[in-house]
């Protein structure tokens, strides 16, 4: 559906992204995550033709280029603030682009937007904004919809309801590129896992081999504390403590139960640390972070 | 490009501040009817029309061009049209349209006022000066009106995207229709040398508003009627160029 190739884009001659190749399947659901300022938005403005960019974007294998904006026809989007005409009502902004009423309507129903509807969109609250601006990319069942902060300012219900519409559309092949600074969210929807900072693409993988690589921690607890602790040291295994229990990194267990069983030590509990979303993205930044001053 | 045009259309028709521009117009109008003796100079040019059209289109312009960044609806507008050209010509030939409507409506309201005030004094084909007709003449400022609203939108979006001010953009206009001309006249003036190049300054063209319906300000532009009416065709062609460079490369 979206394939990205090299591509890399300056704003005023300084780099914003750099060399960044990913494809998106028709279907699939990718979560944009990074750090502010790491190019995520200026990414989704460079796949909409927005920015001057080099290296190859292609949507259903028609190109995008800064002046041929062709191969988006069939492309939604909701960059940064609901595109809404205040003096225009929340319908009348939904028919500048819409080619069928009936979609608009079950879009104005699912969205749960009839009661406001036909009033003008300047009195909308920041939530009744940006329903509206995600109505709108979601107009003409788009083959691509690029959502760049789409939760904000939802309340619950309208959470539930724009996820449950994202799957609704992705289960109809429609495939998303979704940022979002609420990674809890975001992992309730996504699929796959791009993750960018300082322009560059740090991960991209589907979300269970992300969740898997990146659990990296196994915490334990043995029969002989005390033996198992100076066992460690001895053997310099990086570990820490948290009551009973050892924290070890993954690439290490192997050989620590086979270090434990030579000296009669037994395993009372073994288990993968589980972490967050949030908590993985950031160790990983942490890692990359330590790996730059290394370097 | 059909889409585009109807898009514009569709925002423009829904939009306070074309009305407010047709009723200043109206307004304005009608305050040159009360407060000057009406002569066959305030009938050939539309009671001040001309100078009241041509500051609504740059009110007006620059602000539907700028609406689209202040709104934020610019990323949309440009992301789902196949060419940026597009979006920028549809806006331009929405309100050349619109100069159309102020310029239909400030001669109907001419003949209006004409009726109520003076009647059937001054005929329409009668001729009133230089052996031309009030209709021949009339006809002349609104032709040259249509012209410069033309030359005048192009600019306002030019400007608009050069200086994204709305302000500014407005004084720049205000500067230029109440001094343009005498500042392209008196640039000829201290230059007489150079006025055979001079001449062709854009300041120049706002003649054309004056010289098509009053054919002795050939002497004060230099310019003949065809020259003046080629001159303002060429600045605006220019100007929609550059303007459309400038939006091309203004980030989004």
């Amino acid at each position: 559906m979206l394939t990205v190739q090299h591509v890399e884009t300056y704003i005023r001659r300084k780099p914003i992204v750099k060399d960044i190749t990913f494809t998106i399947a028709p279907g699939s659901i990718v979560g944009l995550i990074g750090p502010n300022g790491a190019g995520k938005t200026t990414l989704m403005k460079t796949i909409l033709g927005l920015t001057k960019f080099s290296g190859t974007i292609q949507i259903a294998q028609v190109s995008v280029t800064e002046t041929d904006h062709r191969a988006l026809r069939r492309v939604g989007a909701l960059i940064e603030h609901p595109a809404i005409y205040p003096f225009l009502t929340g319908l009348q902004n939904l028919e500048l682009y819409s080619q069928s009423p009936t979609d608009r309507q079950q879009l104005i129903t699912t969205l749960e937007m009839d009661g406001y509807i036909q009033q003008k969109a300047k009195g909308y609250s920041l939530g009744m904004k940006q329903k509206l601006g995600i109505a709108i990319a979601f107009l003409n069942h788009p083959q691509l919809i690029i959502l760049d902060e789409p939760m904000n300012g939802l309340d619950v219900e309208a959470t539930i309801g724009v996820r449950q519409l994202i799957h609704q559309y992705a289960a109809q092949g429609t495939a998303f590129l979704i940022s979002s600074h609420i990674l809890s969210e975001l992992q309730r929807v996504m699929t796959q896992v791009i993750l960018i900072n300082h322009g560059q693409l740090i991960v991209n993988q589907p979300l269970d081999q992300f969740n898997q690589l990146h659990h990296q921690n196994y915490q334990f607890r043995t029969t002989a504390p005390q033996q198992t602790r100076q066992l460690l040291e001895a053997q310099r295994i990086s570990f820490t403590t948290h009551q009973s229990y050892f924290s070890v990194r993954r690439e290490t267990i192997f050989a620590l139960q086979d270090l434990l069983a030579t000296h009669h030590i037994y395993l009372e509990e073994l288990a993968p640390v589980e972490r967050n979303l949030e908590q993985t993205v950031v160790a990983i930044l942490a890692q990359q972070r330590e790996a730059a001053h290394e370097n | 490009m059909k889409t585009s045009l109807k898009e514009e259309l569709f925002k423009f028709t829904r939009q306070k501040t074309p009305v407010y521009g047709l009723l200043t117009l109206l307004v304005l109008m009608s305050y040159s009817a009360l407060t000057a003796p009406i002569t066959p100079t305030q009938l050939i040019f539309e009671f001040g029309a001309v100078q009241w059209v041509t500051i609504i289109m740059i009110a007006v312009s620059s602000a539907f061009l700028a609406m689209e960044y202040r709104q934020h609806t610019i990323i949309l507008l440009v992301a789902k049209h196949p060419r940026r050209f597009q979006v920028y010509l549809a806006k331009l030939l929405v309100l050349w349209l619109y100069s159309l409507v102020l310029t239909g409506l400030a001669t109907v309201f001419t003949v209006v006022l004409k009726t109520i005030f003076v009647g059937h004094r001054y005929g329409w084909f009668h001729p009133v000066a230089h052996h031309q007709t009030l209709f021949a003449l009339l006809s002349g400022n609104v032709l040259g009106t249509l012209l410069y609203t033309l030359f005048i939108v192009a600019l306002s979006l030019l400007l608009i995207t050069l200086v994204k001010s709305n302000a500014i953009v407005i004084g720049i206009g205000l500067a230029l229709g109440f001094m343009g001309a005498g500042f392209s006249v008196a640039f000829m003036h201290t230059f007489a040398a150079q006025v055979a190049l001079i001449r062709w300054n854009p300041l120049n063209m706002i003649f054309i508003t004056q010289q098509l319906a009053n054919p002795p300000y050939a002497a004060i532009s230099h310019l003949s009627n065809g020259q003046v009416i080629s001159g303002t065709l060429l600045y605006t062609v220019a100007f929609i160029l550059v303007g459309y460079w400038l939006f091309k490369k203004r980030p989004v």
